[in-house]
């Protein structure tokens, strides 16, 4: 097998093997994303998420990462009703 | 007994915080303007006409830029977004009606009357705006982090029911304790939007701490979803 043979075989293996390690779906148990509600998709009751699902963890951090920003803008705001309340220009 | 604190100015613009910056430079307040004492039952005219036109033009300047955030921010539910909005354009109209009759009175007495009504009448910063902002606040936490943190704990704890041995007692605790704070946050947050919000210048004038309790609840729920997002945090990062 020539190089360039060679080389039309693995790049290709190469580039299969990234994208199932980036989608998960190479794991062994491995399943599709869950649901907001925390429901695990179209999958069975017999193959429930696995810690390791990026899908899953991806999920909870986007949920708090939406919680953290709604916090510091609560926080903002709180701040300016704090100083509103001490402007001290109110008889 | 009034003052004229005219600091008043500047913790006007802080109220508001960056938002301020976008008011042109000629629309502030000079300093040496800030330094007017409060007018009283011995002021003239002149004295009285130029504090009322101060105190008129911050109260406008921060309305203006108040009513421009209310209209675009998404943290407001509807609701009470309309009801910010219909206040804060009642103290507008107020303020502008107040600048121009104050600025026409002939007779020292008259405007020291309309003076005063700039305070007792609209609370323009310890009603109108400290309770928008309260009720921001609490629509953000009840419309969105609450409700993204009940979210991240089912599904913590469905991973815990796959997988059991990542339930490790200290990860469970945390998430116990997410769900306790999450709960705590839900109660605090319960009706207090619309209990800032309905509170006007007459219950102020009655009892200056009016909004204090409605403040306090929104720290500590605030606290609770501070708390609640990092233990959620802790968890994610022991999983991955």
């Amino acid at each position: 097998m020539s190089i360039r043979t060679r080389a039309a075989v693995v790049v290709p293996v190469l580039a299969l093997t990234a994208a199932l390690a980036l989608t998960g779906c190479g794991r062994l148990g491995a399943h599709g994303p869950s649901g907001s509600d925390g429901s695990s998709g179209a999958t069975s009751a017999s193959s429930a998420p696995a810690t390791s699902d990026p899908a899953t963890l991806d999920g909870i951090s986007q949920d708090l990462g939406a919680a953290g920003t709604a916090n510091s803008e609560a926080d903002s705001n709180a701040q300016a009703g704090d100083k509103a309340a001490a402007t001290g220009d109110e008889p | 007994m009034f003052r004229f604190i005219t600091v008043a100015a500047a913790a006007g613009a802080l109220t508001l915080g960056s938002l301020a910056c976008a008011v042109p430079a000629s629309a502030a307040v000079p300093a040496a303007a800030t330094a007017t004492p409060a007018p009283n039952a011995h002021s003239s005219l002149s004295e009285i006409q130029r504090a009322g036109a101060i105190a008129t033009a911050n109260r406008i300047r921060d309305l203006t830029t108040g009513i421009a955030k209310v209209n675009t921010t998404s943290t407001l539910s509807a609701e009470d977004k309309s009801t910010v909005l219909a206040t804060l354009n009642h103290d507008m109209s107020g303020m502008q009606g107040l600048q121009s009759k104050i600025a026409a009175d002939t007779a020292a007495s008259v405007a020291l009357t309309d003076y005063r009504s700039i305070f007792t009448g609209y609370r323009v910063y310890v009603v109108g705006l400290q309770q928008s902002h309260i009720a921001a606040a609490a629509d953000g936490l009840a419309d969105t982090a609450i409700p993204k943190l009940q979210t991240a704990a089912s599904k913590i704890a469905a991973v815990f029911a796959a997988d059991p041995s990542k339930a490790t007692p200290d990860l469970q605790a945390k998430l116990a304790d997410m769900q306790a704070k999450t709960a705590d946050a839900v109660s605090k947050t319960n009706g207090l939007a619309a209990a800032a919000l309905a509170v006007t210048p007459d219950a102020y004038n009655a009892n200056h701490a009016v909004l204090v309790d409605d403040r306090a609840a929104l720290r500590e729920a605030l606290a609770d979803s501070k708390a609640a997002a990092q233990d959620g945090r802790a968890i994610l990062a022991a999983l991955q």
